[in-house]
């Protein structure tokens, strides 16, 4: 086991400088530069003076070099160019548990939730409680995040009051963008899950427990649930990536000022630093979470639990 | 079983905890905040949302408009540049309480307050000034407000680029610990309202905390209206009043909320649901929504100083004769454009210069008394553009046969109203010229590539002036410095020196109506010969609680909060 997570971690390694080689190029070759974002209108000496205080009059390969030997040495992804004295850490260590603490309870609810109505609807197969529940999964899953978010926001903060139209900071802020995120997660995890429960219900080897005399509450937990939840892990991976990273539409609809914004500032402003910065932070959660499901695997599944001599 | 239940109970105080975490960032713990909100409306609280967030609040290396609207809360220069109640932008005493012009125009001797004080209670001095100027124009520091003071002031412009003068030989000069004298090149007569845009920096903080000055609340010293109580990024800012400000007994404002709100319904919502005081919406259907309130609210509307315009690239072989690029300008129905494509929220343009744009301390167009609409009498002078326009092709001994000319339209942006306006001009020159243009859909920074490079036939452009004055706006197609010179305009010969000349006399005169003589001189030669077509200015809207007075906007000058109150 200790094998194959090294060889893991080695080849995570490997990704991590692919991606962050390929980022520089393509961000560094892309018109226009940070300094534009910074004044649009400014003489062509004068920005050239800023673009020498930030090294972007060096050649393309020489500034590779300098970014990798401080991001390789000190761990560093420098300072952002447009906030200026602000270090890319810095506002990554700020604003990331921000979109993480809604992600994380919007998975949590999306899991729960999702995966108990995708099990009730297949045990009520094509009775009345699973054609309600399949009609507002596809609804759910049809109607994008944001109209869900805009709808909530129009009807429970702004006509109905309940909640405030925007902020962040208190409890009440959460409810809304919370609620948006959910939705969408909860019927696709509900539609999975139906899916996968009711092909497993049709194996021989539930009817072998099932003439062996084996008590329907241990048939759905032991054989049932264990082999359907399979397909949900795999969704659960990127999900868990995700949680960081946040819904952009989502937080500028409520004004939560997560990561996600940072992203979408960062490239159009060219802020080359930040960008790469946020796409090293991404891709080592993404690397990470493959990782975590690789393992999460061989829980749910011992037929696919990896052996040494796969290693 | 039961550890299937120790499990459950785990997940649940995890999230619990995660959710009491999450109360405890709040500053301002739970409901008391609302409360206490609806108190302070009657105590003098302004509340408003805006779109972006400072980028830093080191008025030297954060420049941006968003930057700017928030440093002048609670930085002071030697001057402030504010909204009159006219809607007219005007210069107001800041940190100088006077200051003395020379004969010729060229030494500015300014003030200093006794009681203008830091809030550390360190008084403000000359030095401080001096110290920002000379940062300024000290290369490696790489302030991005600096090269508005270039060929301005003595000897910045060889400092800020090392061109053989040393930052400390710039015209700046502390005479005494409250006199500072700034020695200029030539006069200029909008240079008090650009001391506006360099507020001080503090050498002993500037030293202490280098290129961090300013980015976080900590690391910021202020000496303005206000003080920074709290910056959460991308949440908000909130300012209170600072009782060491030289004139805080007239200051009525006691708190501000500066709410970032990027999406315009969250916005308009919170407006309406009284949680900010002034919104801005050029969207026909919220305007709808609000205005249905009734008298609530007062709807402000204020025309922008930014043109918009088409540049015609005059190296081509059909735009360097003057006809035919004016035949072009004029086949533009800016009313119509107005109407189809801006809803009427713009007003059309018939020369390049906005009306709420200063010559001096007077309206540039009260200055001239001639007609100002360049465009609309050569319209009424010239009814049919496609005569012109034939003419021209005969002058440059090309095929009189409009149809067959080939010419690129390159758009700013791929968005649907980039889209849209594309084929609308496309369909206008086509009915009043018989000319086929295609169009090439493109990104604005590629489309401005393209210009740098000269590859385009007919480019958009719009500008937004850095100063109040026409020089900021005419100064961009100087062929000679101009961000638009001949390489990128392609528009050279007698016309264009005479443009040069007329800009350059301009700039030395020390009398305004000659200044805007002069400016007009050159409007007629760049409009006039369809260097440019200038189409539309914007103009926007917002709506304002009725509850506060005095709040003034222009599109030069920022808002002068000393003046607001709540009633």
């Amino acid at each position: 086991m200790s094998k194959f997570i090294f060889k893991r971690i080695f080849y995570a390694l490997i990704t991590l400088f692919i991606i962050t080689t390929i980022t520089f190029f393509l961000i560094a070759g892309a018109p226009g530069d940070p300094i534009a974002a910074k004044v649009e209108q400014m003489p062509e000496a004068a920005r050239e003076v800023i673009r020498t205080k930030y090294g972007l009059d060096k050649p393309i390969f020489q500034r590779y070099k300098i970014y990798m030997k401080d991001l390789i040495t000190t761990g560093n992804f420098g300072e952002s160019i447009i906030y200026t004295g602000k270090s890319v850490n810095d506002i990554i260590k700020e604003n990331a548990m921000i979109s993480a603490k809604i992600g994380i309870i919007a998975l949590a609810l999306q899991l729960t939730i999702g995966v108990l109505l995708g099990l009730i609807s297949a045990f009520n197969r094509e009775k009345i409680g699973d054609n309600i529940i399949r009609v507002l999964v596809v609804l759910a899953i049809c109607i994008p995040g944001f109209v869900f978010a805009a709808l909530l926001q129009y009807f429970l903060a702004f006509k109905w009051k309940l909640v405030p139209v925007f902020g962040w900071g208190e409890l009440k802020h959460y409810i809304l963008p919370v609620l948006a995120y959910t939705i969408g997660g909860i019927a696709s995890y509900t539609k999975y899950m139906r899916s996968s429960t009711l092909s497993v219900i049709g194996e021989d080897y539930i009817l072998t427990a099932k003439s062996k005399g084996c008590k329907r509450k241990r048939i759905v937990k032991k054989h049932i649930l264990r082999n359907s939840i399979i397909p949900i892990i795999t969704m659960t991976g990127p999900a868990i990536a995700g949680i960081f990273g946040g819904s952009f539409i989502i937080e500028r609809i409520f004004s939560i000022p997560g990561l996600g914004r940072y992203y979408v500032d960062a490239v159009s402003n060219n802020d080359y630093t930040m960008v790469l910065g946020l796409t090293i932070f991404f891709a080592i959660l993404y690397v990470i979470s493959l990782l975590v499901v690789d393992i999460l695997y061989g829980f749910a599944d011992p037929r696919i639990r990896v052996t040494d001599s796969e290693a | 079983m039961k550890k299937r239940i120790i499990a459950f109970i785990m997940i649940g105080v995890l999230c619990l905890g995660l959710l009491s975490g999450c109360g405890k960032d709040s500053p301002t713990g739970g409901e008391s905040k609302e409360g206490k909100e609806d108190k302070t409306k009657k105590e003098q609280v302004f509340s408003f949302s805006t779109l972006d967030e400072p980028t830093g609040l080191n008025p030297m290396l954060n420049t941006t408009e968003p930057d700017y609207s928030v440093q002048r809360l609670f930085l002071e220069g030697l001057i402030s540049y504010v909204s009159g109640e006219d809607g007219n932008a005007v210069v107001k005493p800041g940190i100088a309480e006077d200051w003395n012009v020379s004969d010729d125009g060229t030494v500015y001797t300014f003030k200093i307050r006794e009681d203008a004080i830091w809030n550390d209670d360190v008084p403000v001095t000359a030095d401080d000034f001096v110290y920002t100027f000379k940062m300024m124009a000290t290369s490696e520091i790489g302030s991005t407000n600096a090269w508005l003071f270039d060929d301005i002031i003595f000897n910045f412009t060889e400092a800020h680029y090392d061109e053989g003068k040393k930052p400390e030989d710039i015209g700046v000069k502390a005479i005494d610990e409250k006199t500072i004298e700034f020695t200029l090149t030539k006069p200029c007569a909008y240079f008090v309202q650009l001391l506006d845009r360099a507020k001080p920096v503090r050498e002993d903080k500037y030293e202490e905390w280098g290129e961090e000055y300013g980015s976080s609340k900590d690391k910021i010293i202020t000496n303005g209206i206000f003080k920074i109580e709290e910056w959460q990024p991308n949440v908000q800012m909130i300012f209170v009043k600072n009782d060491k400000y030289w004139d805080a007994e007239n200051v009525k404002l006691g708190k501000i909320n500066r709410y970032i709100v990027e999406e315009p319904a969250a916005s308009i919502q919170s407006f309406l649901t009284e949680k900010t005081d002034v919104v801005g919406t050029s969207d026909p259907d919220w305007q709808g929504e609000i205005e249905q309130l009734g008298d609530k609210f007062e709807k402000i509307e204020v025309v922008e100083n930014n043109p918009e315009f088409y540049g015609f690239n005059c190296s081509n072989k059909y735009f360097k004769n003057p006809k035919i690029r004016l035949a072009f300008s004029m086949a533009i129905d800016r009313e119509k454009y107005n109407e189809e494509l801006n809803h009427g929220a713009s007003i059309p343009i018939y020369s390049l210069i906005p009306e709420v744009i200063n010559c001096g301390e007077k309206l540039y167009t009260d200055l001239i008394e001639e007609d100002m609409d360049i465009l609309k009498s050569l319209q009424k002078e010239h009814k049919d553009p496609k005569k012109l326009l034939i003419e021209g092709l005969k002058e440059e001994g090309l095929d009189p046969d409009p149809s067959k000319m080939e010419i690129r339209y390159a758009t700013r942006g791929t968005a649907e109203y980039s889209k849209k306006s594309a084929e609308w001009l496309l369909q206008e020159w086509k009915e009043k010229l018989g000319v086929n243009i295609t169009i090439d859909m493109m990104e604005w920074n590629i489309m401005w590539d393209k210009v740098e490079e000269g590859d385009y036939d007919i480019c958009t452009a719009g500008w937004t002036p850095d100063y109040n004055d026409p020089n900021a706006l005419l100064d961009i197609y100087d062929p000679v410095k101009g961000y638009f010179d001949s390489a990128k305009s392609g528009w050279d010969g007698e016309d264009a020196d005479k443009y040069h000349e007329l800009l350059e006399k301009a700039s030395t005169s020390n009398d305004d109506k000659e200044r805007a003589e002069l400016f007009f001189e050159a409007e007629k030669l760049l409009v006039g010969t369809g260097v440019i077509a200038p189409t539309y200015c914007g103009k926007s809207t917002a709506y304002l609680a009725k509850h506060v007075k005095n709040y003034y906007i222009c599109p030069n000058a920022g808002v002068d909060y000393t003046k607001i109150y709540i009633e």
